[in-house]
């Protein structure tokens, strides 16, 4: 039986991405076509094939919520978007951990200025694993709840019969508690939540 | 009636837009006027944002694991491969090493030259030999002393009118005494001296003498000239590395 081989064109995957179909088929498929060539960018910098990997989801999860969030403008090719976000991610993630840079790398840094999509994202690692942390330690209820709602997009009646809650007021009130919970939670480190609330500005 | 818009209920309606259009400019309107309402507003903008995003880790990390389950196994990049940078960095490290030590092995070499080294490696003792004498029945009494090693007796015999033969013992005698100085002069004569049967021997023991005075360019002309004729029975004698020894000296 002959095989069909997925082709994705860059249109099809921001329209995916930013109306949430076939997420798992299109993230897929930017595994598929680059993940080998950026994971070899790191390994060849003096990241191990943990770091490559841990990078590349950095950058999955950055592109995406760019996209998502309307402000990938594709200006470049997703692929050349995606290889300078994972070079300049890694280079900064050398910086963070106070490692003598090589000097191709250290060159790379100072050569000319990569896009300012490209310079907030990586400057906003900090804030946005900040962010991820703290959602992290929501109790799983509060967890799936907001995740129901914000990113599933379930309606209230959907999350009340996958929740078992009473009813959609219920859901109500326990969705604020949590947000307001998370929002707390947040306030621990204000000068990462001032920065978070500017990029939504931005 | 709705809800008061004070109430957090409407600031989380307000954020999922579930506010009438009217209930959303009126709200709207309170937020220009009330800080702590945009300030309160804006915290949970942030916090939303924040769940959405940790959804899409979520998402990409499913994924993620999928794929790399998938993937065949590999050992360790770095383990099995040799970046090229790494191979042409450590070859030249190699290389490097090897050029230092060959450098500083010549450098030993080179400091450790000296003209009485070069003198010593190269001189030939001179036996006399009755054949090429012309008289085979005369002995002078250089010859005798030369025979006897009696060097400071050559020299210090005051005689005139020296045979070749005697000029030629004259300048060995000399060279015996470490006097190089006094040996150019006969010898000399001798090489300068186109038809005897000792010019050759003159002119090496001359080259040996310049030499050993340290006057490098006329040894060197006279060793290359030497090396140059294949008839000339020192002719193998000054080989291109010990000319080319010579030359450090002069250089140094």
């Amino acid at each position: 039986m002959e095989q069909t081989v997925d082709i994705l064109s860059d249109a099809q995957i921001t329209g995916n991405l930013e109306r949430q179909e076939e997420m798992d088929r299109t993230i897929h498929y930017l595994y598929r076509m680059h993940y080998d060539t950026l994971s070899r960018y790191v390994m060849h910098n003096s990241g191990s094939e943990q770091d490559a990997e841990d990078i590349f989801q950095e950058v999955m999860v950055a592109f995406i919520s760019l996209v998502q969030a309307a402000k990938f403008r594709g200006d470049s090719s997703i692929k050349t978007f995606l290889y300078a976000l994972n070079k300049n991610m890694w280079l900064n993630e050398l910086k963070r951990r106070g490692r003598a840079l090589k000097r191709e790398a250290a060159y790379e840094i100072a050569k000319e200025k990569e896009s300012d999509a490209i310079n907030k994202l990586v400057e906003d690692r900090e804030a946005h694993r900040f962010m991820l942390q703290t959602v992290e330690e929501l109790g799983e209820n509060c967890k799936k709840i907001l995740l129901l709602y914000y990113y599933e997009q379930q309606s209230m009646r959907e999350i009340v019969a996958s929740m078992h809650y009473e009813n959609e007021q219920v859901v109500r009130n326990q969705k604020y508690k949590c947000l307001k919970k998370l929002e707390v939670k947040m306030t621990q480190q204000p000068a990462l939540l001032n920065r978070l609330k500017s990029l939504l500005h931005e | 009636m709705s809800k008061s818009l004070h109430e957090p209920e409407m600031i989380l309606r307000y954020l999922d837009g579930e506010l009438s259009l009217e209930e959303r400019w009126k709200f709207e309107q309170m937020m220009e006027e009330n800080e702590s309402l945009r300030y309160e507003v804006e915290q949970l903008r942030a916090a939303v944002s924040g769940v959405r995003r940790y959804g899409v880790s979520q998402q990409v990390a499913t994924v993620h694991k999928k794929f790399m389950a998938s993937k065949p196994h590999r050992p360790n990049i770095e383990r099995r491969t040799v970046p090229f940078r790494k191979i042409v960095r450590y070859g030249m490290a190699i290389a490097a090493s090897i050029c230092l030590v060959v450098l500083g092995v010549e450098g030993y070499r080179f400091y450790q030259l000296s003209p009485d080294k070069l003198y010593a490696e190269n001189y030939v003792s001179y036996e006399i030999s009755q054949l090429r004498s012309n008289n085979k029945n005369a002995v002078s009494p250089f010859e005798k002393w030369y025979a006897e090693g009696k060097y400071a007796s050559i020299v210090n015999e005051k005689k005139e009118a020296l045979t070749e033969k005697e000029q030629l013992i004259l300048g060995l005698a000399y060279l015996k005494e470490n006097d190089a100085f006094s040996a150019i002069a006969p010898l000399q004569l001798l090489a300068a001296t186109r038809t005897s049967p000792y010019r050759q021997d003159g002119e090496y023991y001359l080259a040996l003498a310049y030499l050993k005075n340290k006057d490098y360019d006329k040894a060197i002309e006279l060793m290359e000239q030497i090396q140059e004729a294949p008839t000339h029975i020192y002719h193998q004698q000054f080989t291109n590395a010990y000319i080319r020894k010579v030359k450090i000296l002069k250089w140094r």
